[in-house]
């Protein structure tokens, strides 16, 4: 086998990788602070893409776009978390999925009804590419390299470096001191929240150079979500970002390995680590 | 001396269980007053009554000049005024022993000057341990010193009223004594305590009364001097 294209693969990988962080991260972060399993996290990825499409159409520049796209998201992130998530904290976790889905179809729905239901794409950006091992690199691939790594660098300083990522990390690990030293849970769940809903709204725009905006198309990344986040042990960030980068390459290379089998690759992953450590790999017992 | 809090025939329940009866008790100013009874007898569901922690709750629980506090959120409440430290130390094991104590002070920099009895280096003076260990994160403390960053972590509240859950158990005899220097020092510095415990030797160096709790109610209460010692052991009994 020719290591240039392994290293090819390699690099391909790790672009997944980090689009799957990123979405991970939101979801694995949510559900670490607020202890629920949020599957309308992949309907805000869809808005996300939806909503930078809408502001590329009116500014023309995509970084701009993405940025006020995922703030679109948040508020919306916010503003369910206010209404409708607040009232099942606590509740068994059917709940948590039965109200989750529902607004899954909502935002679905809601999509066609604004968007119509033929899929949109963004006009060409980024269409660059390099040559690396020889091979033709499209440069997006770096692009969602650099967007993974600065993500994972910005949740490191927010939750190590801020007061409000150590009222987050405090009120994750004990509800009911945190409330006694004067921490308000409602402040500090909605803006996890909207701060999970503002990482899926990046996570779509993020995709849309790569492909097209659709109805349903949060309910593909969703899945890859939970199994990143499973693996990686629920409610750890750190364990998204390893679990995103094994899912990623374990994709890439399968493909250049055992082509007939990649699409099984992941979830045969997520079986071993279940079998292996159920709690995930940084998760806990 | 004004009462800082008072209880009128408090009930508790989780769920359908009828944990306390009719439990009513006071602490005035200044004074250390100990909640005392075995495991499992209602100390610790008092306290979280008067923290508002349990789902439901009847009766009277008044702070200072009448502020009912069942009509107060849990967060509100150290901004209030009241500090409590829960029987497993109330302490954030995933961070630093300084970013512990920085919750804390940050919720008491929006107190009046004259509120702001405890500084830092107050702190630092009554816990000389912890004023090396600012860095280390409070998840590999040892049981006496996450009990003191726990103290430490009320104390930096600036509470008018500390209540400290079990603050005497599984603690070295040395460390109890450390324990027992601090709640004389905090109440020497006009804070009220509110503390719950079933050591008695313990109980005996720092108590200004008692009230002694069985099967949810409140069955003797007093100066301990007042009280009979076979009595008082009976209920510490199984």
């Amino acid at each position: 086998m020719d290591l240039n294209a392994i290293a090819f693969q390699l690099i391909l990988g790790i672009a997944s990788a980090m689009l799957y962080w990123i979405v991970s991260s939101g979801l694995t972060f949510t559900f670490g602070v607020t202890r629920v399993l949020n599957f309308a996290h992949g309907a805000f990825y869809m808005l996300g893409a939806y909503f930078t499409l809408s502001f590329f159409a009116l500014t023309q520049n995509y970084l701009l776009s993405l940025f006020l796209g995922a703030v679109i998201v948040a508020l919306i992130g916010a503003g369910c978390e206010r209404g409708l998530i607040s009232r099942i904290y606590g509740l068994p976790i059917p709940f948590q999925l039965i109200l989750t889905f529902g607004l899954v179809l909502l935002f679905d729905d809601l999509v066609r009804i604004f968007w119509g239901s033929v899929p949109k794409m963004m006009p060409a950006q980024f269409i660059g590419s390099i040559n690396v091992f020889g091979r033709i690199l499209p440069v997006f691939s770096l692009y969602l390299i650099f967007a993974g790594v600065a993500i994972a660098l910005v949740l490191y300083f927010l939750l190590s470096k801020t007061d409000w990522g150590v009222e987050i990390r405090a009120i994750t690990v004990d509800p009911e001191t945190a409330m006694c030293s004067g921490l308000n849970p409602a402040f500090l769940y909605a803006t996890a929240f909207m701060f999970g809903s503002f990482l899926a709204g990046l996570g779509g725009g993020l995709y849309l150079p790569i492909s097209s905006a659709s109805p349903g198309m949060g309910e593909h990344i969703i899945i890859y979500a939970f199994i990143v986040t499973v693996i990686g042990g629920l409610g750890s960030i750190k364990g998204a970002f390893v679990s995103a980068l094994i899912i990623g390459i374990i994709e890439s290379l399968g493909a250049l390995f055992v082509p007939w089998m990649t699409i099984a690759l992941p979830y045969i992953a997520l079986s071993a680590v279940l079998l292996v450590r159920p709690e995930g790999i940084f998760g806990e017992e | 001396m004004s009462s800082i809090l008072t209880l009128s025939d408090v009930n508790s329940y989780y769920g359908k269980s009828h944990i306390l009866f009719g439990i009513s008790l006071e602490v005035k100013e200044s004074e250390v007053v100990v909640l005392l009874g075995r495991n499992g007898v209602g100390k610790t569901t008092t306290l979280k009554t008067i923290m508002g922690l349990v789902p439901k709750i009847t009766g009277k629980i008044l702070f200072k000049d009448g502020i009912d506090l069942l009509k107060i959120p849990p967060y509100k409440k150290a901004k209030l005024g009241i500090g409590y430290v829960p029987d497993h130390g109330g302490i954030f094991p995933n961070l630093t022993v300084y970013q512990n104590m920085k919750i804390s002070i940050k919720q008491s920099q929006s107190k009046s000057e004259s509120t702001q009895i405890f500084e830092l280096k107050d702190v630092f003076n009554l816990f000389p341990q912890l004023e090396h260990m600012t860095n280390r994160l409070a998840g590999t403390l040892s049981g006496g010193e996450r009990r003191m960053l726990g103290i430490a972590r009320g104390l930096l509240l600036n509470p008018e009223l500390l209540i400290i859950d079990e603050p005497s158990e599984g603690l070295a005899p040395n460390i109890v004594q450390d324990i027992i220097e601090v709640i004389k020092k905090i109440r020497s510095s006009g804070v009220s305590v509110l503390v719950a415990d079933q050591n008695l030797p313990f109980v005996e160096k720092i108590a200004d009364r008692v009230y002694v709790i069985d099967k949810g109610e409140i069955k003797m209460s007093g100066e301990l001097s007042e009280l009979s010692r076979e009595e008082l052991e009976m209920f510490l009994t199984f």
